[in-house]
């Protein structure tokens, strides 16, 4: 959804964010639903200033995210207050699931299918009654086992929709299912578990569930609050659940609002620098699937029915785009220039790999790990045993200074002659200074342009590494290697002018646009992308942005006006397509007439037998409501989607309540402990997530349950003064001075149990490090009662390091390595430490008090 | 301070089948024993090749050398179950390999 849909919100839901202080630009649309009426609710352990500006704060103990939001979608099926009409057509909920799927309600905690051995799952349980279900293609390397991918694809169609029990009564249909699975997430229950007061939690149902509905809307809005947890996949899809039981998807002022960290972290999970995806949600081939040619991909990848059947077609033109006339149909376009992944080449696991000795040399863009990465301490040996490490920033980071004043330097267990690493230190132009584009959190697209020249030697990242390709094709030029083919084969002609040679961004978007190579003029849409070699396109959902060589879609900047639609068309240019809201088909009800007049987005004309509407409607334009798939003639891509599927990515086209393919932890969201926690799961006997990504080794050991010897709950933030690694705020002045050093928030009867004043000195520690910052007593932590006994949480800025003006320890050291399973994400939410009053002994005046 | 020995190609061997033999899972000790015992004697081949002035096929039996290397890393870090079969083939091409930088004088 776009932020400023969030202004036409009737509740609003801030979870796993602190919307005011970290996103502030697009907490004016909360402010303005606000103004308008909308509920507000902050739903975090610490009170803040988005806790101040909300209606309604519930205070819950990090990690316990999933026991709350299964007590909503209770509370919304309990109380019958689930939006029909919406759910009945659009999502699975009457779908049959197989007879032998079982429940973590029957199995303690595990769902059927689980290979303790393996520590992983096999999915066939959680298949729809009769059939097996492809997931959607951006997620097929999520499959579990290797054998599944051939079981599920291929020349497989679907004879028909899966098979359902309108009626909702049969035990094996979604939604019997979903009663059972959170029966016992009762008020008391979440109470038990998350410390939240059930009468606030009560609040917050009544207000969501109120505020939804054909005539109101309700959104959530996450950040990494969500998404850093070994469960974090399972939390967004709690959420997913309840917006789909209440139809809050697709329409105005409805949604789960993924809010970014970082400025372009939407382009750059787009374009990607994701190790399992090609651009645009296309999937890296992998050496361990029949990926081994360009058609064994596309068999196994393709899905029958969908939108992603069109997958050939963004696959082939991607090959075109990189490797020009090189990309023949004679040699598969070139796909065998493609490197082939063969496991997790994510950044923890090459953090482990690096400090093996598997990876020689590593260029950091745009990051600081020894800063921003967990286990912090972990990161700076790794790097100690790299040939080179290339670091381009505005400032001497951390990470770039780690061989001369890193912390392991510091303490004398490194000393920089032992180092082996060459780093180089390139300067690199801030945002002002070079011309480009930024993917906001909104797949908003914005072109901005260069308003100063860069100071010195500094250069653009643009630069850096379009100049690296020309030195790099130069080298390679007369290689006879096979190897090399991938180099020499890549099309890489881009202007250069000025006296830096500075090369033209928007030629590169032109290429991420695509072109037809038969006229070599630029397509407009991705609809015109083909199999056959003759298109070429960079990033087929970005296609359309530069429509014409004068036309550049994303520096357009023509606001609405104030009685206008309010979805901004021709303001800069939003994937796909220009459109603002995906599954916006899901705005109109079943027949295509708006829900309501209050939250009308696109409907059906019925005299021009068109879909229309204030947005690009996500649908084909021409799709009457009332088709339905001929399946004796064996239909696939959207043919096989009738005209009341909005979730076209999805190979039914339903929003999946229950998800029987595409995630690694199990079909529904079901509450484990995190992986470090003081207390026992109440729920199971089985305490943490199963399939959890764990690498314990020397030096990244994690705590037991309840161990006494690390007690409390601790948690890692933002603050808004210093920006995200830190270093660009805490390097200067203005910033710095606002948020001059660390320190940690504990609450009053913590610190009165410790014997604490204000701005003391304390330690945390956990086994991966120690660490020492100032005391901030505050009230923004309170204790929770979790299950009848005081648990209390700390939290901890995690913007320090030593560099600039600003300095404090580093947050990070604290932590451990291990991820989610489906994304391999850290946690830096939820985990457990000591904190005891003093300083740490060691050089630079650290000493006991 | 004296130089550490080189591991020999049969000591990696003997990580590798340990580890096929054991198939550990969740558990990274014995990977990153093998790891490490493998990319020092990757290091050292790469080292002897460079001091030859990089010929060509040496070149090419690094980067096969460096694609078993792939392999055990796919069995420490899999996205899905280990492929254990990958790494008994690259186990089988590393024996070769090995031999083949022995008769090089590269190992």
């Amino acid at each position: 959804m776009q932020l400023w849909s969030l202004a036409d919100a009737d509740c609003i839901v801030i979870m796993g964010s602190n919307m005011a202080e970290n996103h502030p630009v697009g907490f004016r649309f909360v402010v303005q639903a606000k103004q308008r009426g909308a509920t507000i609710i902050h739903v975090d352990p610490r009170f803040t200033r988005t806790s101040a500006l909300a209606d309604l704060h519930a205070p819950i103990r990090s990690g316990s995210d999933i026991a709350f939001l299964g007590g909503i979608i209770r509370y919304i099926l309990v109380n019958d207050l689930w939006f029909k009409e919406w759910a009945m057509a659009y999502t699975n909920i009457a779908a049959l699931i197989s007879e032998d799927y079982q429940d973590p309600e029957q199995l303690d905690g595990l769902f059927s299918g689980f290979d303790e051995k393996g520590g992983s799952y096999r999915i066939e349980t959680w298949q729809p009654a009769g059939e097996e279900e492809p997931s959607p293609l951006a997620e097929h390397h999520a499959q579990h086992h290797a054998s599944t991918t051939e079981t599920l694809f291929g020349a497989r169609r679907m004879h028909g929709p899966p098979a359902e029990d309108r009626t909702l009564r049969d035990p094996n249909c979604v939604y019997q299912i979903l009663k059972r699975h959170y029966e016992r997430y009762t008020p008391e229950m979440v109470e038990r578990i998350t410390g939240c007061p059930r009468e606030t939690f009560l609040k917050v149902c009544e207000a969501l569930t109120k505020n939804s509905g054909p005539d109101k809307t309700g959104s959530f809005c996450y950040a990494v609050g969500w998404t850093h947890h070994e469960t974090g996949v399972q939390i967004i899809r709690a959420a997913t659940i309840i917006q789909s039981l209440l139809g809050n998807v697709g329409r105005p002022g409805g949604g789960v609002m993924a809010l970014r960290g970082h400025v372009s972290i939407q382009g750059s999970t787009d374009l990607p620098t994701l190790y399992n995806m090609l651009p645009t949600y296309l999937p890296q081939p992998n050496a361990t699937k029949p990926h081994h040619t360009l058609k064994e991909l596309l068999k196994a990848e393709t899905v029958p029915t969908g939108w992603w059947h069109n997958f050939p077609k963004y696959f082939i033109s991607l090959l075109k785009a990189w490797y020009g006339d090189a990309a023949t149909m004679r040699n598969d376009f070139g796909y065998s220039f493609i490197p082939k992944m063969v496991g997790d080449h994510s950044q923890q696991p090459s953090t482990l790999a690096a400090s093996d000795g598997v990876i020689k040399g590593m260029f950091v863009f745009g990051q600081n790990p020894t800063v921003g990465s967990v286990n912090a301490d972990l990161v700076e040996r790794s790097l100690s045993k790299l040939d080179w490490l290339v670091v381009r920033d505005s400032f001497e980071t951390e990470t770039a200074s780690f061989w001369k004043k890193g912390r392991l330097v510091q303490r004398g267990e490194l000393r920089p002659e032992d180092i082996g690493t060459e780093v180089f230190l390139l300067p690199a132009c801030a945002q002002a200074e070079k011309d480009g584009t930024v993917t906001n959190t909104g797949r908003l697209v914005q072109w901005h342009d260069k308003v100063v020249e860069a100071v010195g030697d500094s250069r653009s990242d643009l630069w850096f590494i379009v100049h690296l390709g020309i030195r790099l094709k130069r080298l390679y030029a007369g290689s006879q290697a096979k190897r090399d083919g991938a180099i020499q084969a890549l099309t890489w002609n881009y202007r250069l002018h000025g006296q830096k040679q500075e090369p033209d961004a928007l030629q590169v978007l032109q290429e991420i646009n695509g072109r037809d190579l038969t006229s070599n003029k630029l397509l407009s849409s991705y609809q015109e992308l083909r199999d056959d070699g003759t298109t070429a396109c960079g990033g087929w959902l970005y296609c359309g942005i530069t429509p014409d060589e004068d036309h550049n879609q994303s520096r357009s900047r023509k606001p609405d006006p104030p009685d206008g639609p309010g979805t901004h068309l021709n303001w800069a240019f939003t994937w796909p397509s220009n459109r603002r809201e995906m599954y916006n088909r899901a705005s109109a009800d079943p027949e295509g007439r708006p829900w309501s007049e209050a939250k009308r987005l696109v409907w059906w004309d019925e005299r021009q037998s068109r879909w229309t509407g204030h947005d690009v409607p996500d649908f084909e334009p021409d799709k009457s409501p009332d088709y339905r798939p001929d399946w004796s003639k064996d239909p696939v891509g959207m043919e096989a989607l009738s005209g009341i599927d909005p979730f076209i990515m999805i190979p039914h086209g339903k929003s999946m309540l229950f998800v029987p393919s595409g995630l690694k932890d199990g079909p529904l969201p079901t509450h484990y402990e995190p992986l470090e926690s003081p207390v026992r799961n109440i729920l199971y006997d089985r305490q943490n997530n199963p399939v959890t990504k764990m690498w314990p080794r020397p030096g990244n050991e994690l705590h037991e349950t309840a161990d006494p010897c690390f007690p409390y709950v601790l948690t890692t933030f933002r603050l808004t003064e210093l920006h995200c690694g830190g270093l660009s705020t805490r390097a200067m002045p203005h910033t710095a001075e606002l948020q001059p050093e660390a320190f940690v928030e504990i609450p009053p009867e913590l610190a009165a149990e410790k014997e604490l004043a204000h701005l003391d000195w304390v330690i945390l520690s956990t086994l991966r490090g120690e660490i020492e910052v100032k005391a901030m007593i505050t009230n923004r932590l309170r204790p929770f009662t979790i299950d009848g006994r005081v648990i209390y949480q700390i939290g901890m800025p995690w913007v320090f390091g030593y560099e600039g003006y600003a300095h404090g320890d580093t947050a990070n050291v604290l932590l451990a390595i291990f991820g989610d399973a489906n994304t391999s994400i850290h946690s830096t939410k939820a985990l457990t430490c000591n904190l005891r009053k003093g300083r740490l002994a060691g050089p630079g005046g650290r000493r006991d008090a | 301070m004296p130089e550490e020995q080189p591991p020999s190609a049969e000591m990696v061997l003997r990580h590798i089948d340990g580890l096929l033999r054991r198939r550990p899972d969740r558990e990274t000790r014995d990977f990153s024993a093998a790891t490490r015992c493998f990319t020092a004697y990757r290091d050292h081949v790469t080292g002897r090749i460079r001091d030859k002035g990089s010929p060509p096929l040496s070149l090419e039996r690094l980067a096969k050398l460096n694609a078993v290397l792939s392999a055990l890393y796919a069995v420490h870090y899999p996205i899905g179950s280990p492929p254990w079969v990958l790494l008994e083939k690259a186990r089988d091409s590393f024996a070769a390999l090995a031999a083949e930088f022995s008769m090089a004088g590269e190992a």
